[in-house]
């Protein structure tokens, strides 16, 4: 399974492109491997980001998701994507405020229903004892039951992580997840997400800010 | 049952003022536009159920009498040729002949028990015309060759002027329609070609045709059997049933052919039709005002649904289907246009009732129930606004990513 950029521009960075980024060339993301991008503010790893959750269409170029021209996906096909194929950490985490932390978690679970028609849920989605079990893991299960808009940036940004595993995915994809997060929790939390990907054997897709947070058996992937 | 999660999510973010102020709205438009739609039916009824006069669009006519006719030089029945013309104008929907009675008829009633069997006695002029043309249709409206019994059809004229005028001032009992229609009594003829015994009772009283009359077979058999003249009688009145609001053209009509007509109906005529009118233009301002308050439904809507933008697309990027939510948004708005078509019948059916009472204080009656052809139409008026709305709600959640 890949991921193929061929010739993408996308139109917020046309006239900022230089020649050694990923941008206006041809290049493939793979199924299980682990792609780190550092690169400061303003290159586009949002944009990135934006493209592979199907947020933003406007580049040039073609864009081919797991064999299909992005171009031609229908609205219920970028559904399916975002549930059942690539799962994607936002920089601004996009948690429901209102619900809870558990409630934000088992979302992901109705959602899977309504893809899998009322047959077999998925094996990815997790109980409530898992889910507790990798809250304590991470040191936010005694936020479990608190509305989201209590908590820190640091501890959405951990139930972000855990909503974004609670699935089944060919692809995890986070936008620099870790800012808010002392470098012994981001461990923890890079360690949990390699553990869930290599068992999904999914591919790893993070953006970061410098290389502070350079990671280990990552490959360096420039923009 | 367990609230969705989608519920919870989408409700956290809307003004419940808001959404009230919005069904209030358009509860009032939709009130109006069948509630109007309501009255025009019941107008339409009282018009056209011939008992109540307002509007009546049958005309008796005939032809103006001059002096000449009195010397007999002239003549005052339609030829065929006149009744054809009637028939051919685009404005009247059927003509029928009056037939009137070529023989002597008198009536008369014994007085059992008064001085020395006393006897009342008084010439009769009858007429027929078709049963189609007739605002009251007795049972018992036939007569068969051979049977004794011809019912009879006065004008409501005659018995009011006896209870009203002769009857108060000779000291006389008032009778009721039901106590004349009991009372027999014989019926003598005689023509050119005999004579001959019937019986006569009354079986009813039009307020539409001013005269005595008896079924088409008995005035057709009497003639032949009777008559004093071979030929086919000509008519001297004929009626003319008038298409919806062409009174005013007939009455042209009439005037440049010297012929004559009620001219009071005439005015209840156009009475009707300008009641008529009026009721069209309150029909069209209650769809003028439900076209705004649904404008302003529509605009709730969208604004409802801006307002939960972030909710949406939250949503819609952990792979929430886009079909998913428009179908919850479409569930939500049938649940609100059915409180809407409910609360709006039933409102129309309590006003109803009440408006009735007054309207039969002035002696008509309008039909109890409400119409159905209001009640499909409101029901299509709801779905179709149900459907508007759906189609905005979907473009809109499409938009977003």
């Amino acid at each position: 399974m890949t991921i193929d950029f061929q010739k993408i521009i996308p139109n917020p960075l046309k006239e900022f492109i230089t020649h050694d980024s990923i941008w206006n060339t041809d290049f493939s993301f793979k199924s299980g491997e682990m792609y780190q991008i550092i690169a400061p503010s303003g290159k586009g790893k949002s944009t990135l980001v934006g493209l592979l959750a199907g947020t933003r269409g406007d580049f040039l170029g073609r864009l081919i998701l797991e064999g299909q021209l992005s171009t031609e996906f229908s609205p219920m096909k970028w559904s399916q994507w975002r549930a059942l194929t690539c799962s994607v950490v936002f920089q601004d985490l996009q948690l429901f405020q209102n619900l809870t932390a558990l409630q934000n978690l088992t979302l992901t679970s109705e959602i899977n229903q309504i893809h899998s028609k009322n047959q077999t849920p998925s094996t990815h989605i997790q109980s409530v004892e898992t889910l507790t079990e990798w809250a304590t893991f991470l040191g936010v299960e005694a936020k479990l039951n608190q509305p989201v808009a209590l908590l820190s940036f640091g501890q959405m940004q951990r139930i972000a992580i855990l909503r974004a595993l609670n699935r089944p995915f060919n692809w995890i994809v986070l936008d620099e997840p870790f800012s808010h997060l002392d470098q012994t929790n981001a461990n923890i939390a890079l360690n949990l997400i390699q553990k869930v990907a290599t068992q999904q054997n999914a591919g790893i897709i993070i953006t970061a800010l410098d290389d502070r947070y350079a990671l280990p058996g990552f490959q360096n992937v420039t923009i | 049952m367990k609230r969705s999660i989608l519920s919870t999510i989408l409700y956290r973010t809307q003004k419940p003022s808001q959404l009230l102020g919005a069904i209030i709205g358009s509860l009032l438009g939709f009130f109006l536009v069948i509630a109007a739609a309501q009255l025009f039916a019941d107008f339409k009824t009282m018009v056209t159920s011939s008992e109540q006069a307002i509007g009546s669009q049958f005309l008796v006519v005939n032809k103006q009498v001059s002096v000449l006719n009195s010397f007999k030089l002239g003549k005052s029945t339609f030829t065929q040729n006149e009744v054809t013309q009637l028939k051919s104008l685009p404005s009247i929907k059927r003509v029928g002949e009056f037939t009137a009675n070529q023989f002597e008829a008198v009536a008369s009633m014994s007085m059992p028990g008064g001085q020395s069997n006393a006897v009342m006695r008084t010439e009769l002029f009858l007429e027929s015309v078709g049963d189609d043309f007739l605002d009251v249709k007795p049972d018992d409206w036939k007569w068969n060759d051979g049977d004794e019994m011809i019912p009879m059809i006065l004008p409501t004229d005659f018995i009011n002027l006896y209870n009203f005028n002769f009857a108060p001032g000779r000291g006389l009992p008032q009778l009721s329609k039901a106590t004349i229609q009991m009372a027999v009594f014989d019926i003598d003829i005689r023509g050119a070609k005999g004579a001959a015994h019937f019986q006569g009772r009354i079986a009813g009283f039009s307020n539409r045709i001013t005269s005595v009359l008896v079924p088409k077979s008995f005035m057709d058999y009497a003639n032949s059997h009777y008559g004093n003249v071979q030929s086919t009688p000509e008519s001297y009145r004929i009626i003319v049933e008038a298409k919806q609001n062409e009174l005013p053209a007939i009455q042209k009509h009439f005037e440049s052919e010297g012929y004559e007509t009620n001219q009071e109906l005439l005015k209840n005529g156009k009475f009707g039709s300008l009641l008529q009118a009026i009721l069209g233009i309150v029909a069209v301002l209650g769809i003028l005002v439900m076209f705004v308050s649904v404008s302003a439904f529509l605009l709730y809507v969208q604004l409802a649904i801006t307002r939960s933008k972030y909710e949406t697309e939250t949503l819609l990027r952990q792979g929430y289907p886009h079909s998913n939510i428009i179908s919850w948004y479409g569930k939500q708005l049938a649940f609100i246009m059915l409180i809407i078509g409910i609360s709006t019948t039933t409102l129309l059916f309590f006003v109803k009732s009440y408006t009735n009472q007054y309207i039969e204080t002035f002696g008509f009656e309008a039909p109890k129930n409400l119409n159905d052809f209001v009640l499909l139409g409101g029901l299509g008026l709801v779905s179709l606004l149900w459907l508007v709305q759906y189609i905005a709600v979907r473009k809109q959640i499409y938009k977003l990513a």
